[in-house]
């Protein structure tokens, strides 16, 4: 990427010292690294590793900075094995950092203060915390007490959560009995019973179809507008994240490599845009590709990659040159953006190193 | 803490009554193998008795040690050290309470729930094998007691054992080790007083009989003035011993747990 920088990671200034309220998430320079035992396939290596076992330092998490102003909804990405969930894990206080520090809410988490764990929820979309032998109802029951919620507070919180996800048939059913959307709301209501101030939801829509994906989406966007809460929020589902979050941050390989608009993202990554063109009287469709580098045609429609800062002397020029029916101007679509981040980690999105 | 333990208490009756025949069949556990050890002393003991014994005061050891052996085991450990392996401990981690109480109110409910089969499976027999008590309500009492601080005890040492598997990834081995010691030296096999010497001094330094022999003792009337007092010094501090043993472990598995990941 040759392109200028336009906005280099402040290292020091966080949100929190340009927002008045003060940021409920603030991670510096945070790391993990874990210590794995590794050996080589087969029975020799298997034997050998009963006496001497080699270990490996794995750096899950890599000197990352970031922080979330409250109420927002940040979406946090990255590839498989990237360190979303270790990173989401440190916050929740279920790891402990090798070095950097975190901050939620003012507490540390790996301390799991009473006063943290009892403001805070973590979903993870692949790990159900319900108990599967009892029906939803019952575990609501459970939280009420282990959270120490007044009656009134939780009728008022299980009456909301009901209508807003449509629990009512489900409350009576046992965890087990549940399909796994039907149980995903079961889990996102029992984790929010309490009103966390604070919410980490890992992959909270993964193995849902389309309709409960939505579904799941809108409440949250819900939860976050009514309570004010802050959201981290990992998903795979680019559409999640184009729904809730307006800034993401981009992790790979334990690295952190972009914090910003989720908008700015693609402008950084992918500085171009998309041109359909459909041409009158266009039987044999015309050689464009002295106007951008061709990525389809068919159908008499021809699709150019364009600069992004060439993209208006294009349309122009293809306007006055062409007999144009039909022109289309485009971002690309977030989800090549984001599989150009995963697979390129060469990528310096902030112009900082060298090329 | 008390609202906690009564919730985790009640909504594990529920489970249980949701398996209702792997509830049955757990209930059993205390039953049946001291079944058979009655079984072989009472047919050893036959008409003239073993060691003092008459075959009647072997069926009250027995059924005796039945209903203790109910009221003092500890079975879910073996769900808190899967808990740990795959993982699921994590979610619970994240509950302002400590995951031990939903162990404890698990175990409580399961013991008290489990007395209904126990009790008239216990009666059932008392009324096949005809048991001879010598013993005093106070004696009783005192067993009770000495009852509650077994089950204590079994479940602190039995909840350390399952904690090890913050550190290795099969704790059911180091488990295998206590039961099989719990087996040998608790008075299933044999009363404690017909065992060799040594293996009798060895069932009093270790844990063993403070986890299990000594409320069947007591109970059964075969315990008198010092012996009791030695006893009860014994169970209580066994029991300060694994509190401070099983803390320790805990702080030091969430530790660790907290370093490797989950």
């Amino acid at each position: 990427m040759t392109q200028t920088p336009t906005r280099i990671r402040p290292p020091t200034t966080t949100p929190a010292q340009t927002s008045s309220a003060p940021s409920p998430i603030v991670i510096s320079n945070l790391t993990k690294v874990y210590r794995v035992h590794e050996r080589e396939a087969g029975l020799r290596a298997s034997l050998g590793s009963l006496v001497r076992r080699k270990y490996r330092d794995v750096c899950a998490v890599n000197d990352i900075t970031f922080a979330v102003r409250p109420g927002e909804i940040v979406g946090f990405l990255g590839p498989n094995g990237a360190g979303k969930t270790t990173t989401l894990k440190m916050l929740a206080g279920l790891l402990h950092p090798t070095a950097g520090s975190v901050s939620v809410l003012g507490h540390e988490p790996f301390k799991r203060e009473r006063a943290y764990l009892g403001r805070m929820a973590m979903v993870m979309g692949n790990k159900g915390q319900l108990q599967w032998d009892i029906p939803a109802g019952d575990a609501f029951l459970v939280n009420k007490v282990v959270y120490k919620l007044s009656d009134a507070d939780f009728r008022a919180a299980l009456g909301e959560l009901t209508e807003l996800l449509d629990l009512g048939p489900l409350l009576k059913k046992q965890v087990r009995s549940l399909s796994l959307g039907e149980r995903m709301k079961c889990e996102l209501a029992a984790a929010l019973l309490h009103r966390p101030m604070v919410l980490f939801l890992d992959e909270p829509t993964i193995g849902l179809d389309v309709t409960m994906q939505a579904r799941i989406r809108h409440f949250i966007a819900d939860y976050n507008k009514r309570t004010g809460a802050t959201v981290l929020l990992t998903s795979h589902y680019m559409a999640d994240v184009v729904a809730l979050c307006k800034r993401v941050v981009v992790i790979h390989e334990g690295r952190l490599l972009y914090d910003g608009a989720l908008a700015e993202l693609s402008d950084r990554i992918a500085p171009f845009k998309l041109l359909t063109v459909k041409l009158h009287d266009a039987e044999t469709p015309p050689e464009l590709s002295g106007y951008g580098e061709v990525q389809s045609s068919e159908d008499g429609q021809t699709t150019l990659r364009v600069r992004r800062d060439q993209a208006p002397a294009v349309t122009a020029r293809l306007l006055a040159e062409l007999p144009v029916a039909d022109l289309t101007v485009e971002d690309p679509p977030i989800e090549d953006v984001i599989d150009q981040v995963f697979s390129d980690s060469s990528l310096d999105l902030y112009g900082t190193a060298n090329p | 803490m008390i609202a906690t333990f009564g919730v985790y208490f009640t909504t594990q009756w529920a489970s249980f009554l949701a398996y209702r025949v792997v509830f049955f069949l757990y209930s059993m556990w205390a039953i049946l193998p001291p079944l058979i050890y009655l079984a072989v002393w009472s047919t050893v003991a036959g008409a003239e008795g073993i060691a003092g014994w008459s075959e009647g005061q072997f069926v009250a050891y027995y059924l005796t040690f039945m209903v203790v052996n109910h009221l003092v085991g500890s079975i879910e450990i073996h769900t808190a050290s899967w808990e740990i392996q795959q993982g699921e401990i994590s979610g619970r981690l994240l509950l302002p309470v400590h995951p031990g109480i939903r162990t404890l109110a698990s175990n409580a409910g399961f013991k008290t729930i489990g007395m209904i089969v126990v009790v008239p499976s216990v009666l059932l027999l008392a009324a096949i094998f005809r048991p001879e008590f010598h013993t005093t309500p106070g004696m009783v009492a005192l067993g009770l007691v000495a009852t509650i601080i077994a089950a204590a005890l079994q479940f602190m040492i039995g909840y350390t054992v399952a904690l090890f598997s913050f550190w290795i990834t099969r704790a059911d081995a180091a488990d295998q080790l206590n039961m099989v010691l719990l087996f040998l030296l608790s008075g299933q096999v044999a009363p404690l007083v017909l065992l060799p010497d040594a293996l009798r001094i060895a069932a009093s330094v270790l844990p063993y009989r403070s986890m299990l022999s000594f409320p069947v003792e007591l109970i059964t009337g075969q315990l008198h003035g010092v012996a009791v007092v030695v006893g009860f010094a014994l169970q209580v501090a066994w029991l300060v011993a694994a509190w401070f043993l099983m803390q320790f472990t805990w702080r030091r598995g969430v530790r660790r747990y907290a370093a490797v990941g989950g």
